[in-house]
């Protein structure tokens, strides 16, 4: 089942705060776990990470101001609960198997040769703060600003994040694994 | 006869070369245009792609359980 079919009517929900926002939390599902799948690189992790984060949501939904950025919210939360998590592992980060699985039969960029497999892999290896601000702008696609916001730093902070680790995923594709030069 | 080169139009950019570097360091949604990206966006799409767990489910049928019974039941 599809997280659109646990949508619930839209008439229904027309007036009822705690339904509107059980609509947005569930039509976000899917981009949470993505998220939060490039944040630890393990699907079982990355899925109770989801699950803490709907729940806390949830409890915190009256602190939500209504037409505000839901999305930068959600994954706000989200990545709190990823470093309160992390700082009790040392390591967090694995290849997601069935990940790897998956993108090893994709075929490679039409334009370059490179495989998803390979970034994937280069990925994981990548500093936290690299690889959330590669995942936020180069995959789901968010603004610069909503990135910032959502990962409490300024723009200009996130821009350099995401240079560095794409200078980063670049050397590492090319099999450097000497990360010396690129982390923070 | 060919117009002397004061009289020629100045040459057109290619949009890809007139953007350069921007396309990739400053425009956050023009990012999708280079291959590390491309390749980041297919991870996501093969996320995004996959049926949602049962756990997550049963998760949103606890939500349904608390809305329908009201405040008083959280």
């Amino acid at each position: 089942m599809s997280a659109a079919a646990t949508v619930l009517d839209v008439e229904e929900s027309q007036g009822n705060p705690d339904l509107i926002f059980r609509n947005e939390m569930v039509a976000l599902i899917p981009s949470l776990r993505a998220f939060a799948r490039g944040l630890c690189g393990n699907p079982d992790m990355a899925n109770d990470l989801c699950q803490d984060c709907m729940m806390r949501a949830w409890a915190a939904r009256e602190s939500y101001v209504s037409g505000s950025n839901f999305r930068a919210w959600m994954f706000t939360i989200l990545r709190n609960q990823f470093y309160t998590t992390v700082r009790k592992n040392s390591r967090m980060t694995s290849l997601d198997p069935e990940m790897a699985e998956r993108v090893l039969v994709q075929k490679a960029s039409q334009q370059d040769g490179l495989h998803v497999a390979d970034v994937a892999n280069a990925l994981n290896k990548l500093p936290a703060e690299q690889r959330e601000a590669l995942m936020l702008v180069g995959a789901h696609g968010v603004s610069y600003e909503e990135a910032a916001q959502i990962t409490g730093c300024a723009i200009g902070t996130v821009k350099s994040r995401i240079a560095r680790g794409r200078a980063a995923l670049k050397r590492l594709i090319e099999g450097d694994d000497d990360l010396s030069t690129a982390t923070g | 006869m060919a117009k002397p080169m004061k009289d020629r139009a100045p040459p057109v950019s290619s949009p890809a070369k007139t953007l350069g570097k921007k396309t990739i360091i400053e425009a956050g949604k023009d990012m999708t245009a280079d291959p590390i990206s491309i390749a980041l966006k297919r991870m996501h799409d093969a996320i995004v792609d996959e049926p949602l767990p049962e756990e997550f489910l049963a998760l949103i049928e606890q939500i349904d359980a608390k809305i329908a019974g009201g405040k008083q039941t959280e």
